[in-house]
C-alpha cells in the first residue's frame, strides 16, 4: 500500500502513527531516494499490510529523481511492483494542489482512498471541509484523520481493508488513461494540455464543495509578516543558522566525549581483560576495531542532533522561510535556498552538514551540495591552521587563518560553478515559486522517531566503513618493515604507514614540503582532521601541545624541517601545506556518509579530484609564495 | 501590469506567465496558473513577494514575479478559490 501526496501535509506523521517503530528507511531501487518502508498491523483479524512511504510531490509528471520514484511506484513501473492500493493524502488548505495529485493518481488506474488532513488547519483558516461532501463529489472513500492525535485513524483501517476487498473503484470525472504516468515531465505540450484538463476537473470539484472565501490574515500571515520583513528575515535566518552551527559543535562535543569516553575507559578495561593470546590481537582490538568502533559511536549523538534539528526545523515551516531568505545568493552559486543550511553546518563539522541535505528535495540537488559540503573548512582543520600558523607567521596567525576560511568561501563557490558547467548542467533552474506551508507545533514523538532511524542507519552503513579504514590504518601502523621490531610495538617511521608515506613523501616536494613527517600527517588526516596535530608530535616523538598555538618543541622541530624541503622558504611551504589541509579529501567518516548517500562512484570520483585540485593548489601557493 | 507591481492587499487575476514551457507547467501545478486570483500579502527583501491564493502561501523572488502578467480584479471572487 502506499502513501502519496503533497510535501508538508503530515504524511510522514501518518507513516508513523500506522507502522510505530514498524519501519525502516532504505533506498528506492536503483536509486539514492530514501523511502520508508513499514507495516501496519491493523488488529482485528486483518491482515498486516505493507506501507511505503513515497516522497511528496506536487505532480506525477516527475521532474526530480525523488519524484520520478512516486510517479513510477503509482503507475506500478518501478521495481516495487504493482500497489494494492493507494492512500492520498489531500490536504484540507491546500485543497486544489491535493485534488490536482489526486486525480493523476486516479489517472494511473490505481485503486485509492483519500485521507483529508490538516482539517483543522483549514477550519482556523475560514475555510471547513467536509469529508462526507467531498467523498459525495468525488465517488471515493474519503477519511477524515489528524495524524498528531490518531484521530480518524480506525476509521482509515475499516475503510481501507474495504478498498482492498473491493475492486478497483473510480473518481468521479477522471478516466483512468493507460500511460498516464508514462508522460514524463520531459514530454512538455502533452504534459501541458493534460494538466489543463485536470485543472478544469479540479476547479469544477472545488465550485461543487461551495466553501466559502478563507479568512484574509491567518495566524502564519501575522507571523511572516514580521519573519519575512526585509531587515528582519536575514538577521533572523543568521540566527538560525548560527545555532545550528553550535548544534554541530559546542553542544553535541559534551556527548561526543562522553560516548568516546565510556568506550575507551570500561569498554576497553574489559575488552583487555577478556582478549586471549599474543599482545598484538589485543592491540588489534583494542586499538584497531574498539577504536574505530568509538568513534562511530561518538559520532552517533551528533548525527541524531543534526537530523532532530533539522527535521524540526522542516516540521515547523520554518525552513521554507530560510530557503525564501537564502535563495538570492544561493542562485547566484546555481544552488538551491536551502542548500545554505548544509553548507553552514559544514563549517563546523562536514560529517552532520550531510545529514542537514535532507532538506533538499531534489536529488541532484542533494547531491551537487553533498559534493561541495568537504569544500566547507570545519573547525577539526582549525586545529591545524593554528599549529602552523603560530608556528611560521607570527604575529599574524590571526590573518593566516582568517585568509584560509576566505579561501574556503572561494573553494565552494568556485566549485559549485565548476560542477554546474560540467557534471550538473542538465540541472535546470526551477523558477522561484515556493509553497510556505502553515507554521504549526511540531510532533515530538514523529521528530525522535525519525531522527533515531536516520541515526541508525549511519552507525549501521556508514560505520562499516570506518571501522574497516581504522582497522587497516591500525594494521599498517603495526607492520614492521625493518628488523627488530615486534609487531604492534614499532616506532612510526620503521612501520609499513611509515614506508607508505616516506615513498608519498616526494610527491610533496613540489610544494615544499616532501617529506615523510608532512606525508605522514596527511595520510592521518584523511583518517580524520584532528590528529594531524597528534600525528606531527608523535612523528617527531614529543609530546602533543594541548594548545596548537603554543607549539613549543614541536615547533622549533617543524621549522627545521620545513626549512630543509623549501629550500628557505617555509613560510610559503606552511602556506601550502594549510591549502592542502583545506583542500584535500574529506575525513573518512565524511567519505562513509557521503557512500551511503550518493553512492561509491560519486564519492570516489570527488576524492580523486579533490587530490588533485589540492595537489595543484598547494604547489601554486608554494611556487608564487617562493618568489614573494 | 506584473505581479511585482501589483500594490499589497489588492485582488488580481493572473492574466500570463512569462516562462518557458516547463517553468510554466511547474507553476501552474503548484496553483500559480492562468485564471488564478491572487493577493499580495506582503514584499519581501529583494523584490520578492508573497503571494495569496486562496487558503495557501506561496513565496515568489522578485525576477518570477516580474514575470507574471496580471488584471486587478475587485475583491469579489471569480475563479478558483482553493
Amino acid at each position: 500500500m502506499l502513501l502519496v501526496g503533497n510535501p508538508n501535509v503530515g504524511k510522514s506523521t501518518l507513516f508513523n502513527s500506522l507502522t510505530g517503530a514498524r519501519q525502516q528507511v532504505t533506498n528506492a531501487p536503483g536509486t539514492t531516494v530514501e523511502l520508508q518502508v513499514g507495516v501496519w498491523r491493523q488488529g482485528g483479524g486483518a491482515d498486516p499490510v505493507r506501507l511505503i512511504d513515497l516522497p511528496g510531490t506536487y505532480s506525477l509528471l516527475a521532474r526530480s529523481p525523488d519524484e520520478r520514484v512516486t510517479a513510477d511506484a503509482v503507475a506500478g513501473s518501478s521495481r516495487l511492483g504493482r500497489a494494492d492500493l493507494a492512500v492520498v493524502l489531500v490536504e484540507a488548505a491546500g485543497l486544489a494542489r491535493s485534488l490536482y495529485l489526486l486525480a493523476q493518481v486516479a489517472q494511473t488506474g490505481c485503486p485509492l482512498v483519500v485521507a483529508l488532513t490538516m482539517a483543522d488547519v483549514a477550519a482556523s483558516r475560514g475555510i471547513p471541509v467536509d469529508a462526507d461532501r467531498l467523498a459525495e463529489v468525488l465517488g471515493v472513500p474519503v477519511v477524515a484523520v489528524d495524524p498528531r492525535t490518531g484521530a480518524g485513524i480506525p476509521e482509515l483501517a475499516r475503510t481501507v481493508e474495504a478498498a482492498l476487498g473491493a475492486g478497483p473503484g473510480s473518481v468521479a470525472g477522471i478516466e483512468a488513461v493507460a500511460d498516464a504516468a508514462a508522460a514524463d515531465g520531459a514530454d512538455l505540450a502533452a504534459g501541458l494540455a493534460q494538466a489543463e484538463t485536470l485543472f478544469g476537473w479540479v476547479d469544477e470539484v472545488t465550485r461543487q464543495l461551495a466553501a466559502p472565501e478563507p479568512r484574509a490574515r491567518t495566524a502564519s500571515d501575522r507571523v511572516d509578516g514580521v519573519l519575512l520583513r526585509p531587515w528582519v528575515g536575514v538577521p533572523v535566518f543568521l540566527a538560525v543558522a548560527w545555532l545550528l552551527f553550535q548544534l554541530a559543535t559546542s553542544l553535541a562535543a559534551p556527548l561526543m566525549d562522553a560516548v568516546s569516553a565510556f568506550v575507551s575507559g570500561p569498554v576497553t578495561d574489559l575488552a583487555r581483560v577478556l582478549i586471549p593470546g599474543p599482545a598484538w590481537l589485543e592491540g588489534f582490538v583494542v586499538d584497531g576495531l574498539l577504536q574505530g568502533v568509538g568513534t562511530v559511536l561518538s559520532f552517533a549523538p551528533l548525527m541524531a542532533v543534526m537530523f532532530l534539528a533539522i527535521a524540526l526545523l522542516e516540521d515547523c515551516g520554518y525552513l521554507a522561510r530560510a530557503a525564501f531568505v537564502a535563495d538570492r545568493a544561493m542562485r547566484a552559486l546555481g544552488l538551491d535556498g536551502r542548500a545554505v543550511l548544509p553548507l553552514v553546518v559544514g563549517f563546523g563539522c562536514n560529517l552532520p552538514a550531510l545529514a542537514a541535505t535532507r532538506t533538499l528535495p531534489h536529488a541532484r540537488q542533494r547531491l551537487l551540495t553533498g559534493l561541495l559540503v568537504p569544500y566547507a573548512s570545519c573547525t577539526a582543520r582549525l586545529t591545524v591552521y593554528l599549529l602552523l600558523a603560530s608556528i611560521f607567521f607570527p604575529g599574524h596567525a590571526g590573518t593566516a587563518v582568517f585568509l584560509m576560511y576566505v579561501a574556503s568561501v572561494a573553494l565552494i563557490v568556485l566549485g559549485g560553478l565548476a560542477l554546474r558547467r560540467t557534471a550538473f548542467r542538465d540541472l535546470e533552474q526551477e523558477p522561484f515559486v515556493l509553497v510556505l506551508p502553515a507554521y504549526q507545533r511540531p510532533r515530538v514523538r514523529a521528530l525522535l522517531l525519525s531522527a533515531w532511524l536516520r541515526t541508525r542507519a549511519f552507525v549501521t552503513k556508514a560505520g562499516r566503513v570506518i571501522v574497516a579504514t581504522l582497522a587497516v590504518v591500525w594494521v599498517l601502523l603495526a607492520v614492521p618493515v625493518t628488523g627488530g621490531h615486534a609487531v604492534a610495538d614499532v616506532p612510526v617511521h620503521d612501520s609499513l604507514y611509515g614506508s607508505a608515506a616516506q615513498a608519498i613523501a616526494p610527491a610533496l616536494a613540489p610544494a615544499g614540503f616532501g617529506e615523510w613527517h608532512s606525508a605522514a600527517a596527511l595520510v592521518t588526516g584523511f583518517v580524520a582532521k584532528e590528529v594531524v596535530v597528534g600525528s606531527f608530535a608523535q612523528t617527531y616523538a614529543v609530546d602533543e601541545p594541548s594548545d596548537p598555538s603554543q607549539a613549543g618543541d614541536l615547533g622549533a622541530q617543524m621549522r627545521a624541517t620545513f626549512e630543509e624541503t623549501s629550500g628557505g622558504h617555509a613560510a610559503a611551504a606552511a602556506a601550502a601545506f594549510m591549502v592542502f589541509v583545506l583542500a584535500y579529501t574529506p575525513c573518512v567518516a565524511t567519505l562513509a556518509e557521503q557512500k551511503r548517500l550518493f553512492g561509491g562512484r560519486w564519492t570516489l570520483g570527488a576524492m580523486v579530484v579533490q587530490l588533485a585540485v589540492a595537489w595543484v593548489l598547494a604547489v601554486a601557493v608554494f611556487q608564487v609564495g617562493r618568489l614573494l | 501590469m506584473n505581479l511585482a507591481q501589483c500594490p499589497v492587499d489588492a485582488h488580481a487575476r493572473v492574466v500570463a506567465l512569462d516562462a518557458e514551457q516547463s517553468m510554466r507547467l511547474r507553476m501552474s501545478e503548484l496553483g500559480l496558473r492562468v485564471g488564478a486570483v491572487v493577493r499580495v500579502t506582503q514584499r519581501a527583501a529583494f523584490g520578492g513577494r508573497v503571494v495569496a491564493i486562496g487558503a495557501q502561501r506561496f513565496a515568489v523572488d522578485g525576477q518570477t514575479a516580474t514575470r507574471i502578467a496580471i488584471e486587478p480584479v475587485r475583491a469579489a471572487h471569480q475563479g478558483p478559490r482553493l
